[in-house]
């Protein structure tokens, strides 16, 4: 049996940008003050977590990701000036550093500052990686491996101190963050745990009973 | 070209990177036949010169999912830069010219330095690729096949800024990008075209007769589940 704890989808993936405070300005966020950003808003994550909700054109808003420590949160829509952003939260505490993403157009910035520029384009490719696979389960893969892929995607196995957990995460996120209704994600939890592949599923961690199966069924080589 | 509210969907890039042309003359050129795969993506970016490729992901169970089109004027296979999970694989729709510049040339320090217009513009558009792929998940996780087929029409009547257009995509392509079999989307534009929504619908020809009706289709959400609780 896996305990497998909820963790953000990005993490660590900007430590470049850990000590460059030009054009920012610092914000604490705790549990009863959401974020609400404007459109040029480049966020970065400095400390803890954030949950981020997005606008759609079919839903006001959407749980659509999580963001831990040294992490940007939204380069591609500070850049293009279209924020989805409907408002940013924490479960406990976080720290933001908010830029002003107008000085991405300075010259002179980008020239003395390529590592930056680098990191910023690589933390945009790996957000469309993430928003293709994602996508790609939703336009052809049935709602069960769609929410075992979620589950993989946000957990990793076993405990550690220092590591960036999510202290909360309830069947109706997992819904949201797959993309589906919160009953078709509470019924595939239901077959899952009928079927002795999962066993308890708390707000920080999910109990995985065979592995292989939920993997198989995670990649659509599996029905159940 | 950019969305302005939030993520819209892109079916097709044009011209996007024009700026890249005057670096151009320093690098090779080549030619893919129809129908070929490009090759070689793990060491170089591509600018696309002349002819239409589709940029698509094959999942490990073998599902294949158009992702967008591209014709002349822009750059492909940004990802290879990055130490990234997933491949994308290129496809010529047509005849197709593209000139092939060094990963390693881009990835260096020097390149952003050189040319700093270069590189916001690599970074834009990077930043509409991943609004595109976000629009993806976003507006069509819990659309309707209806709802989708009529997102495609109006991201395409975006592209063209007009109700008659040319969309040089065909049922079938459209069906590869949302996900849907081409007789789903056959039985929608069916519809469409029977409610007078829309008139012709081929490769060559899209009339959209009432588009505010179009609109109103595309934000249709899924139906939900018949019966289940919540635990």
């Amino acid at each position: 049996m896996l305990k497998r704890y909820f963790t953000p989808h990005f993490s660590q993936a900007n430590p470049e940008w850990k000590n460059f405070t030009e054009h920012s300005r610092d914000i604490e966020l705790d549990y009863t003050s959401p974020y609400i950003p404007n459109d040029y808003d480049l966020i970065y994550v400095k400390k803890g977590y954030v949950k981020i909700y997005c606008k759609t054109n079919l839903k006001n808003e959407v749980f659509t990701l999580i963001v831990g420590e040294n992490s940007f949160a939204n380069v591609g829509g500070a850049i293009t000036g279209a924020n989805r952003f409907s408002k940013i939260i924490t479960d406990s505490k976080a720290e933001l550093r908010i830029f002003d993403s107008y000085f991405f157009w300075d010259l002179d910035f980008i020239k003395n500052h390529p590592a930056l520029l680098q990191g910023m384009a690589k933390n945009i490719a790996k957000c469309i990686t993430f928003h293709t696979v994602r996508s790609h389960y939703n336009c052809f893969y049935s709602s069960l491996p769609q929410l075992c892929q979620t589950i993989l995607t946000i957990s990793k196995e076993g405990f550690h101190e220092n590591y960036n957990h999510v202290k909360l995460i309830t069947q109706l996120d997992l819904a949201d963050l797959s993309g589906m209704h919160p009953v078709t994600a509470c019924n595939n939890l239901k077959k899952l745990r009928e079927a002795g592949i999962i066993g308890k599923l708390t707000q920080q961690y999910i109990e995985i009973l065979d592995m292989q199966k939920f993997n198989l069924i995670a990649t659509g080589q599996m029905v159940l | 070209m950019y969305p302005t509210s939030f993520a819209h969907l892109f079916l097709r890039l044009t011209n996007v990177n024009d700026k890249w042309r005057s670096l151009l003359p320093n690098f090779k050129q080549t030619v893919y036949k129809k129908n070929s795969i490009i090759k070689e993506t793990d060491l170089f970016l591509f600018f696309f010169f002349f002819g239409v490729i589709h940029t698509s992901y094959t999942s490990i169970s073998g599902v294949e999912w158009i992702f967008i089109f591209q014709n002349q004027g822009c750059i492909f296979n940004e990802h290879a830069l990055f130490d990234t999970p997933i491949k994308f694989q290129y496809t010529a729709n047509t005849d197709c010219t593209v000139r092939k510049i060094p990963i390693k040339y881009l990835q260096s320090p020097q390149f952003i330095e050189e040319y700093p217009d270069l590189y916001i513009n690599f970074i834009e558009t990077l930043a509409l690729k991943e609004s595109i792929s976000y629009s993806y998940f976003s507006d069509l996780a819990y659309s309707s096949a209806k709802s989708k087929v009529c997102q495609a029409i109006l991201a395409l009547a975006n592209e063209h800024g007009n109700a008659m257009f040319t969309p040089g995509i065909t049922q079938a392509e459209i069906g590869a990008m949302l996900g849907l079999h081409q007789t789903s989307v056959a039985r929608v534009i069916q519809d469409l075209r029977q409610n007078r929504i829309i008139g012709a619908f081929t490769k060559n020809k899209i009339e959209i007769f009432d588009i505010d009706k179009l609109r109103s289709i595309s934000c249709e959400l899924m139906p939900e589940p018949a019966d289940g609780l919540l635990i």
